[in-house]
Formats: structure tokens, C-alpha cells, sequence
């Protein structure tokens, strides 16, 4: 036995790598996409850490300095209200980042729930989900998304969020529940109307996987459906599913930054780097750095997520060689 | 294909049916309009009364007192015919219902019609821009693969994507409209379809308002923030098509037979390439005849996508609604003729 164990190991000439420094190996490979990685690394650090080292409160007005120029003391300026620009970047931006991670997480789960389920049963089920999928991507996205968010803003629609949330994310972004509640509501519009390319993308890979030699062994071994779902569709198809998250993290901050650009998103006092910019709308003729600031940081965002998110399909992609 | 055709056709029109109950919800649910304010009047002015009965009235008026099933049923095909207000003929024979406050008691269906041509005018030149560049580009780079320019152009086209728009837009205001006319360079008007009054622009000399001169200077600016968007996805999906056409058979073959190389491009390979692309720009109908709502906002572009917006800050949810339902009527116009003409151009493609 013992001689035996030695001479397979000695056979080994190759070592061993987990799947883990595989995919890392492969996404080195980008480097824009390192660039990228840091990029999101700095952004959410500055906007989770930053605030501890900064001296202002982000509501806190010095009298007498609207607008202030760029100075030691005030590195970005302030605001027409003679608030810290700085400072406010940093709680802005733990409203984007937060608010665009918590969206992708749960339109990626109703896409996995929805496109699981409906890849696996097929039948009526499919059909009706997959009808609905088309009927939702038939509506226009930014319009309809506008006119949602104007209707709640005029207290229209019956949306609520629960309060822990509302009192957890107030806590992360520094405002009362009530104001948190608010950007809530522009949270579930988001999901709602966000969840269908994901769930057609699950469906599609479910599909595939349903007919699959593994997934018939798992079957004759008398696994009921939702073991198979859970332990053998999900962890297969999660590659394509990681990547299109990625993306979508880069859309979500880009679509809310539209949102409230247009005057339709977050709302005072709250603010967000695409609220930010709607802001400084009125004033940029006489500071143009002030629209270059906020816009700078969404399009860094976004293009850092696209970046990422193609690095991981390449490494992800298991037919490509290292 | 006849079958295929009619099947499609009414499948179209059961999910406009569906998206059209869709938006009437909203209507129905929608606060505001003119009752909001009335209400707020009843409330708080003691000096101008409301009368129940006056709300009572306009509640009518807007068949807001039915119960919502009817009120549908009356917004989408004008029955049933009540006897006690005026008669609708319902979306399915064009009445789209009144606006409430962009134009009171107009059409809502006139009232971004009106802003049509110029919706037009920005979004063709701006497909025909993306086109013109877009194309060219990623050909180039396809048949380049791995070169110097293909990798420039990749990664430009990932700054094209990930530019949110109007930030683009406020950039290019602020440097070709603004710092250009500091430096005293010939700069570009910063937004409107046509100008008020003449101005000078150096190099260019006096500019009357509303002539030929002016709208194509305004025409610029949010045309290049547009294309941008079009001309990065389209050159890539140029590029990613050309590649798989060049590793075919026939394009060896055609190679093998001592054809010019540039011939063999032209002729060969971009004729098939060129066929998803029919597709994905066919895809862009609905934004077309739509517009931009964010483009045309920044530049002040008199567009539909601009009297949507509008609606929005006034409240006019009619008016918004006609424009949510003719852009997916679009949307399943477009995809229908996508189709189509696929089956038409590509003749691997049957009908099933």
C-alpha cells in the first residue's frame, strides 16, 4: 500500500491549482481591469472610510463661503449652500456604490429564482414567466422607470419599504429612516424593472444544463427537483450570472445617476453623485469643475465595473486555455 | 410565412394589450393632474371655495368616478357609450385621451407629434453618424485584429459604453460652447433647435436665427453625444461580426483563388457581416421615432423625448402615458420587421 502511494505521488509532476488561482491567473491578464479593480477599490474605501477623515459634516454650511474656490481647507470647493464638496462626495458615493450593489443582488436573485424555476419545469410555468419577461422588456426602461419615480415622488404609488431596511440603509448613508425610506422606493423600482435579462440568461443556461448526463445521475439517484436546482443548475450557471452582475453594477450606477440628473432619483437633502451634478447645473458656466467632479466619479465607477466584468467572462470562460 | 407573419402580428397585439393595461394602471393610480390642485385649493383658500360639486364635475369629466375596469375599457376602446358625458373613442380608434396641463384639452397624441420633426431630425443624423463612423471602424480594426488601432478602438469603445450620456453632453457644452467662445474660436451654439436672434460666431461670421447656418450648428453638438453611445456598441458588434466571417471556409476560398484581398473584404466577407448588424439597428426604431429623453433634455432639443419629460414636471400623466405606449408599440413594430427582414436578407435563416 505504502509503496504504492509513493510512486503515484511520485507521478505527479504537475502541481496541483484550485480552480480560484486559475481564474485569478487569467484575469491578471487584463490589466485595464486591474486598473479597474483598484479604481472600485479607492472609490469605496473614499466613501466608506473618508467621511472618518474628514473634518466637516457633510450638512454643515460655512457662512459666507458659497462657492467657495478650491483651497486647502476645502480641496473641491463648496456648494451653493456652502457645504463641502468633498465630504459630500463621499456620503454621495456611499449612496451609489450601496444603492447599485444592493439592486444587482436582488435583481440577480429574482433572475436566478425566476430563471431557474422556469428553465427547469418548463411547460406553462416557462410560458408564462418567459411572456412575462417580454411584456416587461416591451415597456420602455428610462421612461417608465421617470414616470415611476415621478408618480412617487407626488406620494402616488403604494410602495413602502420595510423599516429595518429603511432604518439599516439610513444608518449606512447617514440620514434619517424616513429619507432612506425614500430612496428605497427608487431602489424597488429599480429591481422591479430590472430583474428580466437576468432571468432569461438563467433560463437559457438552466435549459442547456436540464438535459446533461449529471443532471439525469442526480435525477436517477431520486434527488427531488429543488436539490437539483439548488446544488447542480445554480452552481453551474453561475459564471455567465457573475459576469452579467458586474455589468449590471456599471448600469445600475449609470441609470440612477440619470434618474436623479433629470431631477427623477434621490432627492434633497439626500444626494448622490448623479444628484450632485444636476446641482451644479445651473453654475458650471462660472466653475466648470464643478459638473467635472461628480460626473467623473460615475463614469470611473462604470467604466471600472465594464472593465472587470469583461475580464471575469475571459477568465470564467472554461473552453478558453490559460 | 404567411402564417409566421399573422401569428406575429397577433402576438404583437395581445402584448400591446397587456402593456396598455399596464399604463393605464399607472394612469389610475397616478396622483396629481387637475384634481390635486383643486383639492389643495378646497383645502386651504377660503376666499375661492371649491365646491364638492366642481370636483365632482371634473372627476367626470375625466371618468375618474367609474370604477377602474370601465374606465379602462373606455380609455382603450371608447365603450361603453354612457349617456351623461361625451362620448370616447378610445385608444383603439386614435383618441388618446386629452392633456391635462402641457396643452389643456388638446390630443395628447398632437401634443408630441408636434415635437416629431425635430426628434427626427437629431436622432437620423445621429444614426447616420454612428453608422458612417461605426462601421468603417470596426471593419478596420476586425481586419487588423490585434493591431495598434484594434486596440485603441476596443478600448474606446468601452469608454463609449460606460460614458453616462449626460455627462458627456455637459462636458461638450462646456468646452465647444463655452470655453470656445472665451479662446474666440469658432464655438457651437449650446442647445435649442434654432436661435432667437442673429449672433456672430468668429470665423463664420453673422449666423441669422433659424436658418439653414444655425440649425445645422445646433444640430452638432447633441448629435456627437448621441452617436457616441450607437457608434462604440456598433463598431464592436461590426468587428466581433466580421471576425467569425473571416474565419470561414468560403473566405479561404476565396482567398485561395488569388482574389485581392480587398475584394475578397468588400465583397466576400462584409456582405455577410453586415447582416446582424441590419438587425440591431432595425432594433433601434423605437428610439428613433421616440428620441432621447436625456440627450434632448441637456440640449434643450424640442423633442418628444423633451415633452415627456415636460409631462413629468407638470404632472401630465396622459400625455406621458401615449408616449410609454407608442414606444412599445414601437418596440413590437421593431421587433416584428427585425424579423422579417432577417429572414429576408439571410436566406440560411427559414421561418419555423
Amino acid at each position: 500500500m505504502a509503496t504504492a502511494e509513493l510512486s503515484a505521488e511520485a507521478l505527479l509532476t504537475t502541481q496541483e491549482i484550485s480552480q480560484g488561482q486559475v481564474v485569478w491567473k487569467r484575469f491578471r491578464k487584463h490589466k485595464l481591469a486591474l486598473v479597474g479593480t483598484g479604481v472600485l477599490i479607492f472609490l469605496f474605501l473614499f466613501s466608506f472610510l473618508g467621511p472618518s477623515f474628514s473634518p466637516y459634516d457633510p450638512d454643515a454650511q460655512f457662512l459666507g463661503e458659497p462657492f467657495g474656490p478650491l483651497t486647502r481647507a476645502f480641496p473641491f470647493g463648496t456648494d451653493e449652500l456652502g457645504r463641502d464638496v468633498l465630504t459630500r462626495m463621499m456620503w454621495a458615493g456611499r449612496i451609489s456604490l450601496v444603492l447599485s450593489l444592493f439592486v444587482t443582488f436582488n435583481t440577480v436573485l429574482i433572475g436566478i429564482v425566476i430563471g431557474s424555476i422556469s428553465g427547469y419545469f418548463g411547460g406553462w410555468i416557462d410560458t408564462f414567466f418567459m411572456r412575462t419577461v417580454d411584456l416587461l422588456l416591451t415597456l420602455p426602461t428610462l421612461p417608465l422607470l421617470l414616470i415611476l419615480s415621478a408618480m412617487s415622488l407626488r406620494g402616488g404609488l403604494p410602495l413602502e419599504s420595510p423599516e429595518i431596511l429603511n432604518q439599516f440603509f439610513g444608518w449606512i448613508w447617514g440620514m434619517s429612516p424616513q429619507n432612506a425610506g425614500n430612496v428605497m422606493i427608487l431602489v424597488a423600482i429599480l429591481i422591479l424593472l430590472g430583474w428580466m435579462g437576468l432571468a432569461r440568461l438563467v433560463r437559457g443556461q438552466v435549459l442547456s444544463l436540464r438535459g446533461m448526463e449529471f443532471a439525469d445521475a442526480a435525477r436517477a439517484l431520486g434527488a427531488p427537483s429543488w436539490r437539483i436546482i439548488i446544488r447542480h443548475m445554480i452552481p453551474n450557471s453561475l459564471a455567465p450570472i457573475i459576469v452579467a452582475a458586474t455589468f449590471n453594477f456599471g448600469e445600475i450606477i449609470v441609470l440612477e445617476a440619470a434618474l436623479s440628473f433629470l431631477g427623477f432619483g434621490v432627492q434633497p437633502p439626500s444626494s448622490s453623485w448623479g444628484s450632485m451634478l444636476n446641482n451644479v447645473r445651473d453654475y458650471m458656466l462660472i466653475q466648470p469643475w464643478r459638473a467635472f467632479v461628480p460626473g467623473m466619479a460615475i463614469f470611473l465607477a462604470s467604466i471600472s465595473y465594464n472593465f472587470v466584468g469583461d475580464a471575469l467572462r475571459d477568465a470564467l470562460d472554461p473552453r478558453l486555455k490559460l | 410565412m404567411t402564417t409566421f407573419l399573422i401569428r406575429r402580428v397577433l402576438q404583437g397585439l395581445l402584448v400591446l394589450f397587456f402593456s396598455s393595461i399596464i399604463v393605464f394602471l399607472l394612469l389610475y393610480l397616478a396622483p396629481g393632474g387637475p384634481l390635486s390642485e383643486i383639492i389643495l385649493q378646497k383645502r386651504q383658500s377660503a376666499r375661492y371655495p371649491v365646491r364638492q360639486e366642481d370636483i365632482d364635475r371634473l372627476k367626470k369629466q375625466y371618468d375618474l368616478d367609474l370604477p377602474m375596469w370601465q374606465s379602462y375599457t373606455r380609455w382603450a376602446f371608447g365603450l361603453p357609450n354612457l349617456t351623461d358625458r361625451e362620448p370616447r373613442y378610445g385608444v383603439i380608434r386614435g383618441d388618446y385621451g386629452e392633456s391635462w396641463r402641457i396643452s389643456e384639452h388638446e390630443q395628447t397624441m398632437k401634443v408630441i407629434l408636434r415635437a416629431l420633426p425635430n426628434t427626427l431630425k437629431l436622432t437620423i443624423s445621429s444614426v447616420l453618424l454612428s453608422l458612417l463612423i461605426g462601421v468603417p471602424v470596426g471593419i478596420y480594426s476586425a481586419v487588423h485584429q490585434y493591431s495598434k488601432l484594434d486596440y485603441t478602438v476596443t478600448t474606446a469603445t468601452f469608454f463609449g459604453t460606460a460614458m453616462p450620456v449626460f455627462w458627456l453632453g455637459t462636458m461638450l457644452i462646456l468646452l465647444f460652447a463655452f470655453k470656445f467662445k472665451e479662446w474666440g474660436l469658432p464655438y457651437l451654439p449650446p442647445g435649442s433647435v434654432s436661435a432667437v436672434r442673429d449672433y456672430t460666431v468668429p470665423m463664420l461670421g453673422l449666423i441669422k436665427a433659424n436658418s439653414l447656418t444655425d440649425q445645422l450648428l445646433r444640430l452638432i453638438l447633441p448629435t456627437i453625444t448621441l452617436s457616441l453611445l450607437f457608434m462604440a456598441g456598433w463598431s464592436r458588434y461590426t468587428r466581433s461580426s466580421m471576425l467569425e466571417v473571416l474565419r470561414q471556409d468560403y473566405v479561404r476560398t476565396a482567398r485561395a483563388k488569388g482574389l485581392h484581398e480587398r475584394f475578397v473584404i468588400s465583397r466576400h466577407a462584409l456582405r455577410n457581416a453586415l447582416i446582424p448588424l441590419v438587425t440591431i439597428v432595425t432594433l433601434q426604431l423605437p428610439f428613433i421615432f421616440g428620441g432621447a429623453v436625456i440627450t434632448e433634455t441637456i440640449f434643450n432639443w424640442h423633442g418628444m423625448g423633451l415633452v415627456f419629460i415636460d409631462s413629468l414636471f407638470q404632472s401630465d400623466w396622459p400625455v406621458a402615458m401615449t408616449y410609454i405606449l407608442i414606444l412599445s408599440a414601437l418596440t413590437v413594430a421593431s421587433n416584428l420587421f427585425a424579423d422579417v427582414l432577417y429572414t429576408i436578407i439571410d436566406p440560411r435563416i427559414r421561418v419555423s
